[in-house]
Formats: C-alpha cells, structure tokens, sequence
C-alpha cells in the first residue's frame, strides 16, 4: 500500500498553468510627486490684479493636475495593454 | 508527473526508447522461444512483461511529447514576459516626458497671464478695492470649506 501510495504520488499530474512568473511595472518617481497646493491670498490684500493673478495661478495648478491624472490613465492602459499581450 | 520536470530531456527520452525497445523485443524473442523447448516454460511471463513494458513506454512517449510541448510553452511565455518587461519602462519613460512637457506648458501660459495682469495692473485695480470679508470668502472657497486660511 506503502509503495503504491508513492507510486501515485510520482504519477500524479500537477496544475497545468505555466509556471512564469510576472513583475508589475514600476512607475516613474515623477508620477508620485505631490499635487500642487492651491495658494491663498494674504488677508490684507486689497488690489484686484493680486487676486486675479492668484486665481489665474491657480488654475494653472488645477491643469496642471489634469494633466497628471491624464498621465496615469494613459500609462494604465497603456501597461495594461503590453501586460495582457502576453498570452 | 510533476517529477519528470526535474530531469533530461534526453535522459527522459532514452528511458522511454528502452521500455519499447525492451518490450518489442521481449514480444518478439516470446515467439522464438515457443521453439526452444526448456525456454518455452518462459512464453507467458516474458510475453505479459513485454507487452506491460511496450505499453508503459507507449504511454511514456506520449507523456514525454506533451511535457516537451509544455516546455516549448513555457520558453515561449518566459519570452513574451521578458519581451513585455522590457518594453514597459519604454512606455513608462515616453508617457512621462510627453506628461513633463505638457506640464511645463501649463507653467508657461501662466507665467505669461500673470504678466499681463502685471501689465494691466493700473486698469485692473482702477476705481475697485477688495474688501477683507470678499478675500476671506475667496480663502475659504481655496482650502474648501471648514479648513484653515493657510
């Protein structure tokens, strides 16, 4: 029984998925940094253009933002893409 | 027979033409001894041993055919992967720098709006001054409600 019970050990058939392991691609550093903090006018301001300007830099945070969720869309599908040519 | 993964292909392959070859021979040397007659006692064992050892090593060529298939598999995916690894920091580093520049566009149109506001300063601020409460209002609707004025 011994003997027979190693016998069907050795005859078995394992799992039939290839064994290849696989690395999820790194993101760049760049993509990690921070999102622009929006800036506050100082409560003293008084001059219009100070805070059209603030505003003006704000916004330009606010694309710059957009931009950076583009960019992770872009690389998600992306490596999705290369990851699942793999078949 | 996860343990044949450890060994030869050509060891695994002689191993396999031995069982046939053995057990053809033991079928075929099973017919000629039935005119040997001290032998001819020796028919129905050699006979029922070559065939088990001919159909072991049928049944083992067929195995080893489907394990060299999956190797083949397994050389073709690890080449696919290795393919694919290397092709993803390419994507990585064009997405960025496509990124990097649009950014920096960004930058610039509002360096060159700030500018004109620097310009047209006088017409801007002609006859209009803000009130501390407008400024608040304009703080809070920044950092969103209920946090603080940085």
């Amino acid at each position: 029984m011994r003997y027979l019970l190693v016998f069907v050990v050795f005859l078995a058939a394992c799992s039939t998925t290839v064994p290849v392991k696989r690395k999820f691609p790194d993101a760049d550093p760049f993509m990690f940094e921070p999102a622009p903090t929006l800036t506050t006018l100082p409560p003293d301001t008084t001059e219009l253009d100070k805070l059209i300007s603030n505003s003006a830099e704000n916004y330009g945070k606010y694309r710059e933002l957009v931009q950076r969720l583009e960019m992770w869309k872009e690389w998600y599908i992306k490596q999705k893409e290369n990851f699942d040519s793999v078949k | 027979m996860w343990v044949i993964h450890f060994l030869p292909d050509s060891f695994i392959l002689y191993v396999v033409y031995c069982l046939m070859a053995v057990g053809a021979i033991g079928i075929l040397a099973s017919y000629v001894i039935k005119f040997i007659p001290f032998l001819n006692i020796y028919r129905t064992p050699i006979q029922i041993v070559s065939i088990i050892l001919l159909c072991a090593g049928i049944y083992w060529y067929g195995g080893y055919d489907t394990e060299m298939q999956w190797r083949a598999r397994v050389a073709e995916m690890e080449a696919k992967v290795k393919e694919s690894e290397e092709k993803a920091p390419i994507i990585t580093k064009e997405i960025v720098t496509k990124y990097k520049d649009k950014i920096l566009v960004v930058k610039k149109g509002v360096e060159v709006i700030k500018k004109e506001i620097e310009v047209k300063r006088e017409i801007i601020n002609e006859g209009c001054k803000l009130n501390p409460t407008a400024v608040e209002i304009y703080n809070k609707g920044v950092t969103g409600p209920g946090e603080e004025t940085r």
